[in-house]
């Protein structure tokens, strides 16, 4: 199971708890009462980190990393961190006008947003290249290569395809064919 | 051999039947499908299919996002491509000449397209560290800028003194 990061939105926290738990029953005591509810606990395996930030105003004032289920020792402090996510979604933000803060281009319609985002997700993995997951092409002692990098997208880092899919590409591929290798 | 005029024959490999109906439904590679002729299009030639096993005919572009497109395709993928640069579908369809309502069908179309084909490639992914956020979003949310509704209250509906202001809070 991976490690969950977010950050310290509680959601989260009670959606995976949710999804990961074992329910603890408590034997009945035998005395008068209401017997003591069922108790979710989380799997030993689950393990979820938050960074908090806390901020007065308009000012970053502290940020905390803080590990909510898991084994502290096995969670590095440098996993917790929620960078990558924050690069993705200011992308998304960037590339689609519907997203844009403060202007008019914002969808009228939720099925509609829904769709534009679907259909940018899809570019984002199969299409666009990402600058961070490019490789260095070696040179050969006898030969300069033409390209000093190859271009690589996030599908092809997954090893789900083998190349930098073009636009068309993806619109004519069949969903049917549930494997590109 | 001299190739004919409508070009090489295309490959049926890839080509799964579209009938529902039929045993061999979504299932490329056997041996079922063969070619059934072509039809002009705006871009080119499209080639037919027939279907061996239930005799359904359909065309190229079936399972694709291009089916029952009228535009050539060169015209929706740059429109597209304009989309996902961050243009607005208004300014698409101004640059394109195109009307709204098109350049929303053809992003309605390749969404429910683009949808399949994550929903078959996108699963199961092996990594060990899933980092999860939220993305504010702009549908209907004018109740939720409660900035906007503070300042009104502090300083009641007159605007902060010229009349531009009044107008565009």
């Amino acid at each position: 199971m991976p490690l969950f990061v977010s950050d310290g939105l509680d959601s989260y926290g009670v959606a995976l708890l949710d999804r990961y738990h074992v329910t603890l029953t408590y034997p009945p005591t035998g005395r008068r009462g209401r017997p003591r509810c069922p108790e979710k606990r989380p799997l030993p395996e689950l393990r979820y980190a938050q960074v908090v930030k806390k901020r007065e105003g308009r000012r970053l004032v502290s940020v905390t990393k803080k590990i909510v289920y898991g084994d502290p020792q096995s969670i590095a402090s440098k996993d917790i961190c929620t960078s990558l996510i924050e690069r993705l979604n200011l992308t998304l933000r960037r590339e689609n006008a519907t997203l844009q803060r403060k202007a008019l281009s914002f969808a009228k319609d939720q099925n509609e947003f829904n769709a534009h985002l679907a259909f940018q997700i899809a570019y984002y993995h199969l299409v666009r290249p990402h600058l961070s997951l490019r490789e260095e092409i070696p040179a050969t002692s006898d030969k300069k290569p033409v390209r000093r990098w190859k271009r690589r997208t996030p599908a092809m880092a997954a090893k789900i395809t083998d190349h930098v899919w073009s636009l068309r590409e993806l619109l004519t591929f069949r969903p049917y064919i549930t494997s590109t290798n | 051999m001299v190739m004919g005029l409508r070009g090489p024959k295309p490959r049926t490999s890839d080509i799964a039947c579209v009938n529902e109906a039929c045993a061999n439904y979504n299932k490329p590679g056997t041996q079922s499908i063969v070619c059934n002729g072509t039809y002009p299009t705006r871009s080119g030639r499209v080639h037919k299919y027939v279907c061996r096993s239930c005799g359904a005919v359909f065309c190229g572009r079936q399972g694709t996002a291009f089916y029952d497109i009228r535009s050539p395709e060169d015209k929706v993928i740059l429109a597209l491509k304009l989309i996902l640069q961050g243009l607005s579908l208004r300014a698409v369809s101004n640059v394109l000449g195109v009307k709204l309502d098109t350049v929303r069908q053809w992003l309605a179309r390749s969404a429910r397209h683009a949808e399949q084909v994550n929903e078959v490639l996108i699963k199961e992914i092996k990594v060990n560290r899933l980092e999860l956020d939220e993305l504010w979003s702009f549908v209907r949310k004018k109740n939720f800028r409660g900035w906007q509704k503070a300042r009104k209250q502090r300083m009641g509906n007159v605007g902060s003194g010229s009349l531009l202001h009044q107008n565009i809070d």
